[in-house]
């Protein structure tokens, strides 16, 4: 089944390439029932494990980047289905794919949380962070995609790529919109998070968790670009370019962190820096 | 085929000759009824616009009643002109009306190739046409199929992407950095020839906010009221700077106009809100710095023509693309003449054996002694009738189905006529003639 549904993401990122730079751009909504086809697929993969733990399935690394890319390709299709962007897919859906083949090396492993732990808050946590990861991730997309049309256009590049591409301000205005709702919901993940280690007389080592750490960092900076955008009213390239960070920094907090330190909100699969 | 277009254009005749034959929206309708009533049973739709005038027709002879089509043409005119206008006309019949349609429709025969309103006028033709009851029972079937060739060729060909006209490149150029151009505000620099024009195709593109800057106050006054704007003292350029989403300058001066450091003070007010720069001035009027700035946009006159230039050779080169569809949609319409006028012939067929048979069942029913048959016996005998009739006409429909799919539709339609004595209309044969 995951491999069925790698296979739908690959058909679906080449026609999204094939949409922005071959001849006619027609394959775009063939690469959007491609990315559907897939994201059921590995919806099942996951309902499956889900019902196999009897628990939430965001444990391992499969799981956890399974989640993210789902929510991710959720949030696409959702934007697609009610306020069309056209050229976004070329750039997000072989991003998703790539996610997807990053934890596929963890398909076999099966984790889960502490039983004690495992409440519908911890549900509700998890649910708002991957909602949140997802929203943002698709802000900082289409800031990326703001950066290659502010690049045609200073630069006189008027190809396929300039004409197939969204104009700015339609980038800008949902890329605004989409960090301020998925800001909302990080924070209210965030505060779930705490509750949680509150709720269970957690320790110090939560607080202190590196994942914790950078998370808050992630925090810090998507509402710096919240409030620059929303009370001082920064537009344009230098607030795209800061989207496109808060990505990378989101990246860190979500997988990276486990790469390098070990961390409580540890993914079995990956392995821990020693 | 019974299809015709009789019709002038830019091709064929010059504006003065156009004229005459040029017909204003509300007298379009009047037009094609008095054609109704003086042609009863043809179908008509008139095409009028600025580049030409052209009649579709269908269930008439053209080549009998052309004088009279052309004079029907004319006749909002002098009488004078219309021996003058009379060679210019051109007919088209059969399938060679039925691409030139197709053509018009998907903007191959226009003056601009590839420009999209054209289609907009056919479809409003033919809605006129209606609307007054004129288009008759063929018409429709042409136009639908033209509507559909017309949107493939602007689906899957190259011919109507991009904007060809240096003015309208502007626009073009906006649409990529702005998505609603009526919350914009446009500021014109200059009251130039170029820059009007380029402020006209904003307008209508939904620009609202105008402003107009010119050394003499008159005469952006004046430009200013011609697309609802208002004019801005020259000196006072720098301080609605920063109002302005769109700049377009054009004026005649020697030096720079627009200068980077009042466009670096502008983008600070703005707040990384992104302006269009379009300078098409000679010498320049913006100067290049101003280019480099953080969410500015500059383009000079040059930049306006490449991508113009570069628009008219995509189109020219989706010209051959288009006129394969146009041709595939014309074998295919060709295809369904062919079937539908099997169609016809074989139902005349049916109703003259229908025909046949319920006046012989009828004349001998009456007889004495068939008329005291119980009723379901009379219905067996009818049915029994029906079926050898069908029988014995299920052969010479068959070879009619062969002669349509190898082109020899009319032969065969007019021996089958004449055999069947089709054309004899409401002289069935009779018992009597039998004898």
């Amino acid at each position: 089944m995951a491999a069925l549904g790698l296979a739908c993401y690959a058909a679906s990122s080449l026609l999204a390439l094939r949409a922005l730079l071959g001849e006619r751009p027609r394959s775009e909504r063939t690469s959007l029932a491609c990315l559907a086809a897939g994201w059921v697929a590995f919806a099942g993969v996951l309902t499956g494990r889900a019902v196999q733990s009897d628990g939430i399935p965001a444990f391992n690394a499969f799981e956890a980047l399974t989640c993210y890319a789902l929510a991710l390709s959720a949030a696409y299709l959702l934007l697609m289905l009610t306020r069309p962007i056209r050229g976004i897919g070329s750039l997000l859906i072989p991003y998703v794919s790539v996610v997807l083949l990053g934890g596929l090396p963890g398909l076999h492993v099966q984790a889960g949380a502490p039983p004690a732990i495992q409440d519908v808050w911890l549900a509700l946590h998890v649910l708002l962070a991957f909602a949140a990861y997802a929203l943002l991730s698709l802000a900082s997309v289409l800031a990326a995609a703001y950066l290659v049309q502010d690049r045609n256009l200073k630069h006189k590049l008027f190809g396929r790529v300039w004409e197939r591409l969204p104009s700015l301000e339609k980038l800008d205005h949902h890329m605004g919109w989409l960090l301020g709702l998925g800001f909302l919901l990080l924070t209210g993940a965030i505060l779930l998070g705490i509750t949680q280690i509150w709720r269970h007389s957690g320790g110090e080592e939560w607080l202190t968790d590196p994942k914790v750490g950078a998370t808050a960092v992630t925090w810090i900076l998507f509402a710096v670009l919240v409030h620059m955008r929303a009370s001082a009213g920064r537009h344009g390239r230098s607030m795209a370019v800061v989207t496109v960070a808060g990505l990378l920094c989101l990246l860190f907090a979500f997988i990276g962190v486990h790469l390098v330190t070990n961390s409580v909100h540890s993914f079995v699969g990956i392995l821990p820096a020693n | 085929m019974d299809l015709a277009v009789l019709g002038i254009n830019f091709k064929t005749a010059p504006m003065e000759i156009r004229e005459q034959a040029s017909f204003r929206a509300h007298e379009i309708p009047r037009a094609l009824q008095r054609m109704a009533a003086a042609f009863p049973g043809a179908g008509f739709v008139l095409l009028s616009t600025c580049n030409r005038t052209e009649l579709y027709l269908s269930g008439l002879d053209m080549a009998a009643h052309r004088p009279a089509l052309a004079q029907a043409l004319l006749k909002q005119t002098e009488t004078a002109a219309a021996p003058a206008a009379d060679p210019h006309f051109y007919v088209k019949t059969g399938l060679a009306a039925v691409e030139h349609l197709l053509t018009v429709a998907s903007s191959l025969d226009s003056m601009v190739v590839g420009e999209t309103e054209i289609l907009g006028q056919v479809k409003q033709a033919f809605a006129v046409a209606g609307e007054a009851g004129t288009h008759g029972p063929r018409l429709p079937t042409l136009f639908h199929h033209a509507f559909r060739c017309a949107k493939r060729v602007h689906a899957e060909t190259d011919l109507s992407r991009g904007r060809v006209s240096v003015s309208s490149v502007a626009v073009e150029f906006a649409e990529k950095v702005f998505e609603d151009l009526s919350a914009k505000t446009v500021m014109i620099v200059g009251a130039g020839e170029m820059a009007e024009l380029a402020l006209k195709s904003l307008v209508e593109h939904g620009a609202r906010e105008v402003l107009v800057l010119n050394r003499s106050m008159d005469k952006g006054q004046a430009l200013a009221e011609r697309h609802g704007g208002r004019a801005i003292p020259f000196d006072l350029l720098d301080d609605y700077l920063p109002q302005a989403d769109i700049v377009i300058s054009s004026t005649s001066a020697p030096h720079a106009v627009v200068r980077a450091a009042a466009m670096r003070r502008a983008m600070e007010l703005r707040r990384g809100r992104p302006v269009l720069l379009v300078d098409i001035a000679m010498p320049r009027d913006i100067e290049p710095a101003a280019g480099e700035i953080k969410d500015v946009y500059l383009y000079h006159l040059d930049d306006l023509q490449r991508v113009a230039a570069e628009n008219l050779a995509r189109r020219q080169s989706a010209v051959e693309q288009a006129w394969l569809i146009v041709r595939e949609v014309c074998a295919e319409w060709s295809e369904l003449f062919k079937v539908r006028g099997v169609g016809n012939v074989m139902q005349q067929l049916d109703a003259h054996g229908r025909e046949v048979c319920e006046t012989i069942l009828q004349r001998y029913l009456a007889k004495e002694k068939l008329a005291a048959l119980p009723e379901p016996c009379k219905d067996e005998i009818r049915e029994l009738a029906q079926k050898i009739v069908n029988k014995m006409l299920a052969a010479p429909k068959e070879s009619l189905r062969h002669a349509a799919k190898n082109g020899e539709l009319t032969a065969y339609e007019q021996m089958t006529t004449r055999i069947f004595g089709l054309d004899r209309k409401g002289t069935p044969p009779t018992p009597h003639q039998d004898k």
